[in-house]
């Protein structure tokens, strides 16, 4: 029989904590940049001038193209080498973690523009409001209920996504995780307690999720 | 005709999608106080050239002005040329398929309008949506929303919607076609109420009786030209041409 001893790990409470903490600000700090990003990258796919749409098209690709791992570590190891100048692994992280989910968030925003009926957008037009008046008045409202249980299955991922700044030493739940295996040699414990608490983060929301999408269903 | 200067006019007005000629140069004017019957098969244009008349299709060729000045293709009014915002501003329209706001309630559906582009009062707005709602019979379902509505009462939402605007000119697109025969009475006896107020009005319609009753004048369109044009006795009761003694067989039991 395996001896478990959280005890010893559980004395590293403080570095969990510093972790959980630090994964929430990279998660928050991406979705919000994430959906700048995404929102830009979506009007420029829907815009009228064809370079801007090849231009969104071509970062979005990119991005969901390539692994995040490896994007990670471009970002942090071989981008300076252009620029001439070193980031910092917590900007290089941050960067790439909101490039790459509005790259997904571009496509989750474009798809609930255009699942809205294009006689909404005539019924206002007709009124006479201007295109920018049609988004907000009409569009996007109707958008972004329609949007929303993708927005959150693609951020639940994104909290996932963070442990992989833990290539580059961020100090993430994660890393912080390791740092706590290194000094105590108890790693089935320590990796235990991060799966734990990673679930506790995402378990509710995904049952928002679920709530979102079973409601949207009802109202169709 | 009267010589009063016509509040809409068409002249040599084109439409094409691709190399499909849909309206191949109407000539046409809305006099005040009018109501214009438009009656022709299906697949004839009819919609297409009343979606011109707001522009929500951009003419291919020809002129459309209104109230003597011609309208640009640009949203904003400038020099000597109406703008698509303002157009639409004083010509309100009525869709077929009601296309009501479904995230707003009644009320909002009517006043959102004013507020965001006459920039009214919410007050205010509100003020006269209630009225408008009365006069089409749903002052009770003013916090309703449209899912709701049977397909009647959204049609009347839809009308009392394009009237918050106040508009001139008022273009209804077969507006009981999407409805249950038992609804359409109610819709009917709407727009009846608005053409004894005198209410300016472009109607395309497939309820030949109806527009023989309140049109001043008909159309009739085929393959994207004006066939006939006359009083509606003269269209509906002593068609001249065959054809449209063909298409109106179609209507009588
Ligand atoms: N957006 C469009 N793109 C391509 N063809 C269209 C479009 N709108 C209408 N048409 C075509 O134009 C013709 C006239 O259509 P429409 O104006 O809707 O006629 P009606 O209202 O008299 O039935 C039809 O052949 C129709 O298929
Ligand atoms: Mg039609």
């Amino acid at each position: 029989m395996y001896d478990w001893d959280f005890y010893t790990v559980l004395l590293s409470y403080d570095l969990f904590l510093w972790g959980v903490w630090k994964t929430f600000q990279y998660t928050l700090g991406s979705i919000l940049i994430g959906s700048a990003v995404g929102l830009l990258a979506c009007f420029a796919r829907l815009s009228r001038h064809a370079p801007l749409r090849l231009l969104a098209r071509s970062y979005q690709e990119l991005f969901r193209c390539t692994p995040l791992l490896v994007q990670i570590l471009w970002a942090y190891y071989a981008l300076p080498m252009i620029l001439g100048f070193t980031i910092s692994n917590s900007t290089a992280g941050l960067m790439i973690l909101s490039l790459y989910v509005g790259s997904f968030y571009a496509e989750i925003f474009r798809g609930g523009i255009l699942a809205v009926d294009k006689g909404q957008t005539e019924a206002a037009q007709a009124v006479g409001m201007s295109g920018v008046q049609v988004m907000v008045n009409i569009v996007l409202p109707q958008a972004i209920k329609k949007m929303l249980p993708a927005f959150i299955n693609q951020s639940v991922i994104q909290v996932k996504n963070t442990s992989l700044l833990y290539a580059i030493s961020v100090a993430e739940l994660t890393y912080m995780t390791s740092m706590v295996n290194s000094a105590t040699y108890r790693p089935l414990e320590a990796y235990t307690l991060t799966a734990v608490l990673y679930f506790a983060l995402l378990f509710p929301l995904t049952q928002v999720a679920d709530h979102f999408e079973r409601r949207m269903r009802r109202s169709d | 005709m009267t010589s009063a200067p016509p509040l809409m006019a068409l002249t040599g007005l084109r439409k094409s999608f691709g190399k499909l000629e849909v309206l191949r140069g109407i000539d046409l004017s809305v006099q005040p106080g009018e109501v214009l019957g438009v009656i022709g098969p299906s697949g004839s244009g009819k919609s297409t050239l009343i979606r011109c008349m707001n522009m929500l299709e951009t003419p291919s060729g020809g002129t459309l002005s209104f109230r003597g000045q011609p309208v640009s293709t640009r949203f904003r009014t400038r020099a000597g040329q109406i703008g698509v915002g303002e157009l639409r501003r004083h010509v309100g329209m009525v869709f077929q398929h009601f296309n009501l706001f479904p995230h707003l309630t009644v009320l909002q559906n009517v006043t959102r309008g004013p507020i965001v582009v006459n920039k009214e009062d919410r007050a205010q707005a509100e003020g006269y949506a209630t009225e408008l709602l009365a006069q089409v019979g749903l002052a009770d379902k003013r916090d309703a929303f449209p899912s709701h509505l049977s397909g009647g009462q959204k049609q009347r939402v839809a009308i009392a919607r394009a009237l918050a605007m106040r508009p001139a000119l008022l273009l209804l697109d077969e507006v009981t076609s999407a409805l249950d025969p038992e609804l359409v009475g109610e819709v009917l006896g709407v727009i009846r109420g608005l053409a004894d107020k005198g209410m300016t009005m472009v109607l395309v319609t497939h309820e030949m009786g109806f527009a023989a009753d309140v049109a001043s004048r008909v159309i009739f369109m085929e393959s994207g030209a004006i066939a006939e044009e006359g009083s509606p006795d003269a269209i509906l009761r002593n068609p001249r041409s065959d054809r449209l003694r063909a298409f109106l067989s179609r209507f009588h039991g």
